[in-house]
């Protein structure tokens, strides 16, 4: 992993950083940080299991985070395909939250679409 | 037919063994080529090492109750300062010194903790290090061993029952003391009446020269602080809150010790085993690791 593309515990900023930081670390789409800095709330369920698939007990249901932190240690811990797990309405100093929106929802109607409904109601 | 032969005499080779090596901890007398002590089983590298370079290097113990998260906490303390040396710079030295740091780092690449540390001495990890830090120009040489809480505990309820124990306590310079935030927050005692009998049995220590542990410097590292975020906003108060035996005792027994919490993953699942449940750490994000090393540090420095 390329330590100057993101931030995490390698990077050794030790934390946090504006989203506009480590332009060189966008993704194809244009996004920032997409990896370290804050962890990321999603809104699915952890289901933590191990190395081995076999699944893990939890003191209570947790949410799963993902993208990796400014403290993440290990750099298998800060990719894409990694999740972790934490309390629901836990609140902790490298976990934070991501808005986003479907494309189709601010594009607009498209015509195409639009007459294509028209005709079947008709 | 016997015939007769020149033979060099090469008794010259053994002359080493002759002379007895002082352990560096208890100072028992080993043979050169001895590679653990025959009396307290430390590593007689730290005395070739320490004779070798003409330093004596400073003892600094790690305590705490089993299962606390000592041999973690120093195996992430050592890989941290190895690859970020911005703070300080840690030098180890000789190979048994990476030990610690490996067992620690390969077991929780892979999702898991490091076993716990042997009960027998000839098993245990030792560091041997050199530290640089950037407002000193002389650097430091530590030893700092892995102590198992179990043989910890054994000493304190049979005195001078182990035979490291006691030296080692008796000639270190501070000490890194761990509770278990984790265990106070559920609310168990243990750890505050561990910590008293480990305070009360290190008060009893008096050798020679060296201060008494009422004036060596003390950390009081909380660990586990991850499972319980009001920890790292005031240690202190968490810790007379959930400890008050051990704090006043920290009080009355202490003259410079400073509270920190740290962690070293950022939350823990359970692996049902066949016969026990085991702790897992989701994802390692260690926190609040240097500051109470750099901290004792910072106080042995003051005083050379």
């Amino acid at each position: 992993m390329d330590w100057g593309r993101c931030n995490v515990w390698g990077s050794g900023l030790g934390k946090t950083t504006s989203v506009r930081q480590f332009a060189a670390g966008v993704s194809v789409g244009g996004v920032y940080q997409l990896i370290g800095n804050v962890w990321e709330w999603t809104s699915g369920d952890f289901n933590a299991v191990d190395a081995e698939d076999q699944p893990l007990e939890l003191l209570s249901p947790l949410r799963a985070i993902r993208g990796g932190a400014y403290d993440t240690y290990f750099e298998q811990q800060a990719c894409c395909a990694f999740r972790s797990g934490e309390r629901p309405f836990s609140r902790k100093h490298n976990i934070g939250f991501r808005c986003a929106l479907c494309a189709c929802d601010v594009a607009g109607p498209r015509p195409e679409a639009e007459a294509l409904l028209q005709g079947a109601s008709q | 037919m016997i015939k007769p032969a020149r033979q060099p005499l090469d008794s010259f080779r053994l002359v080493h063994n002759s002379s007895l090596m002082a352990c560096y901890l208890c100072g028992a007398g080993n043979t050169y080529d001895t590679e653990l002590c025959r009396d307290c089983f430390a590593p007689m590298a730290l005395a070739h090492q320490a004779a070798a370079q003409k330093v004596s290097p400073h003892l600094i113990a790690a305590l705490g109750s089993d299962s606390v998260g000592k041999t973690v906490y120093l195996g992430m303390l050592i890989d941290m300062l190895s690859r970020q040396p911005d703070r300080m710079q840690l030098l180890a030295r000789g190979a048994f010194s990476i030990n610690l740091q490996q067992t620690t780092v390969g077991a929780l690449a892979r999702g898991e903790f490091p076993p716990p540390t042997p009960h027998e001495p000839e098993h245990w990890n030792w560091v041997h290090c050199q530290i640089r830090l950037p407002a000193r120009r002389t650097p430091l040489e530590l030893i700092m061993p892995d102590l198992p809480g179990e043989a910890v505990q054994d000493e304190l309820d049979h005195p001078r029952s182990c035979k490291v124990v006691y030296p080692l306590l008796a000639k270190s310079l501070g000490a890194l003391i761990f509770i278990d935030a984790a265990r106070l927050q559920q609310g168990s005692l243990d750890e505050d009446y561990f910590s008293m009998k480990l305070l009360s049995y290190l008060a009893e220590i008096h050798d020679g020269p060296r201060p008494d542990w009422s004036r060596r410097p003390v950390a009081l590292v909380l660990t586990k602080a991850d499972e319980c975020e009001p920890c790292f906003d005031d240690p202190g108060a968490f810790l007379k809150s959930r400890a008050p035996g051990f704090w006043r005792q920290c009080n009355e027994r202490l003259s410079n010790y400073s509270v920190y919490a740290a962690s070293v993953t950022g939350g823990c699942a359970f692996r049902r085993g066949r016969y026990s449940r085991e702790r897992v750490p989701l994802r390692i994000e260690p926190r609040g690791i240097v500051e109470p090393f750099e901290w004792l540090l910072t106080q042995l420095g003051g005083r050379n």
